[in-house]
């Protein structure tokens, strides 16, 4: 499944590792299809054995791709965590503005009864 | 008396007045903390994106253990005929560094929580919970032992006024979280994207697709001894486990591309937020839910597999 729509940012790692790491994918599909060619079984011991060995290329320089990835990633994260206090703080506030508004309506009752016992009391 | 009486009832007019300030006083508050038009920001839509960045947390999990899965197993050919004696996980590394995936966890954590937040702060029950606050000031007002002769009309329409003025701020704010946070959260969700890799022979892709093809080195060796044995029945027996693997392998090579779709739909989703604009973010959460039981489908097989 290929698809080569863009992502439309900037790479977040370093091209050359990444080319190279498209480099190594695309020698072991090299070296795997050279077995059709194979005319010996010592040939295409020999072949996936080279595949083996640029495999393991493939997935150490893949770990350093994905590390460097992620740490554009984690720059990401770390704005939408500072960005959740403020969020936060958003609802308190209108969460506030219903409390102030409740505590008048609570005051104003109090107010009330102690109008409706000064009145009992005179 | 007559005159305890007019006192009481400039007094009372005084507290009538009193009332209707303070009420009149709460919704120009209101009104000029608040004061502004929101474009449309979807709660729904915006929880919706806090779900979607939970399930795709789940989804990549699965995902980066199936890659480690594979990448592991193709080490396993490779290190028995390396004549190592001492057995260690050293060289089977996993395609995916743990502090790599508990980056990723926690970057889709965040944005599942700041998601989820904003849907709460942009619920109609931000107004509707305002509007109840001053209805209930309105009838402490005009009730009680001195009422403020407030008509029900206009103490509604307050009411009303507040809870909209509130649910306008609330939206206003969201939009401006949403727009600011844009370059941040689409940088993060295309980085993941791109990291997963445009096609099958970049990034974690392009891992996956030549760890299988180095998992099949035995196949490949075994079919090549019993061909040259002319043993027939071995060699059919051998290509189609190496078929059964080729559709495995395109399988979880498809469950990636659609991992990679999943972040650029959530980036575009959201910046379509961040923009004012309505795009249902439902569509694109039950089309997430689909793949990752897929994903999990997929991932069962392979291990059942792998046990045989």
């Amino acid at each position: 499944m290929n698809d080569t729509s863009k992502t439309g940012t900037p790479p977040a790692a370093n091209p050359d590792l990444k080319a190279m790491h498209s480099s190594l994918v695309a020698l072991v599909v090299t070296l795997n299809a050279s077995i059709d060619e194979a005319q010996t079984s010592a040939q295409v011991v020999a072949i996936t054995d080279e595949i083996a060995e640029v495999n393991a290329r493939v997935g150490a320089v893949g770990r350093q791709l994905l590390t460097q990835q992620t740490a554009a990633i984690s720059r990401g994260a770390a704005a939408v965590a500072k960005a959740i206090p403020e969020v936060e703080a958003a609802i308190k506030k209108f969460d506030d503005i219903r409390a102030f508004v409740g505590g008048v309506t609570k005051f104003l009752r109090i107010v009330d009864k102690v109008i409706d016992v000064a009145k009992t009391v005179i | 008396m007559n005159d305890h009486l007019r006192s009481s009832g400039r007094a009372e007019t005084a507290r009538q007045q009193f009332r209707r300030v303070t009420l009149l006083s709460a919704a120009f508050l209101a009104a000029t903390a608040l004061a502004g038009c929101a474009r449309t920001v979807s709660s729904t839509d915006l929880t919706g994106f806090g779900t979607a960045a939970a399930v795709l947390q789940k989804q990549t999990d699965v995902n980066f253990a199936g890659a480690n899965g594979i990448a592991r197993a193709a080490e396993v050919d490779r290190f028995v005929r390396s004549g190592a004696v001492g057995l260690t996980e050293k060289p089977f590394p996993p395609a995916v560094p743990p502090d790599v995936a508990a980056a990723w966890r926690s970057a889709l954590g965040y944005l599942e929580r700041y998601g989820l937040l904003l849907g709460t702060l942009t619920d109609s029950q931000q107004g509707a919970q305002t509007t109840e606050a001053f209805k209930q000031l309105g009838v402490e007002l005009n009730g009680g032992a001195v009422g403020a002769g407030i008509s029900p009309g206009v103490a509604a329409a307050f009411s009303s006024l507040a809870g909209a003025l509130v649910r306008d701020s609330a939206r206003r704010k969201a939009l401006d979280i949403l727009r600011r946070n844009d370059p941040h959260v689409r940088g993060l969700l295309t980085a993941m994207a791109e990291a997963i890799g445009d096609t099958d022979g970049e990034g974690l892709r392009g891992t996956v697709g030549a760890a299988w093809t180095a998992s099949t080195g035995e196949l490949q060796r075994a079919y090549a001894a019993a061909a040259t044995n002319h043993d027939e029945a071995s060699q059919q027996s051998i290509v189609n486990d190496y078929l059964s693997a080729l559709n495995r392998r395109q399988a979880q090579l498809n469950d990636l591309a659609a991992l990679r779709q999943s972040f650029l739909a959530l980036a575009d989703a959201y910046s379509a937020a961040a923009d004012g604009s309505k795009r249902p973010v439902g569509e694109l959460l039950d089309v997430i839910e689909g793949r990752l039981d897929e994903v999990r489908d997929l991932a069962k097989e392979i291990k059942e597999e792998g046990a045989r």
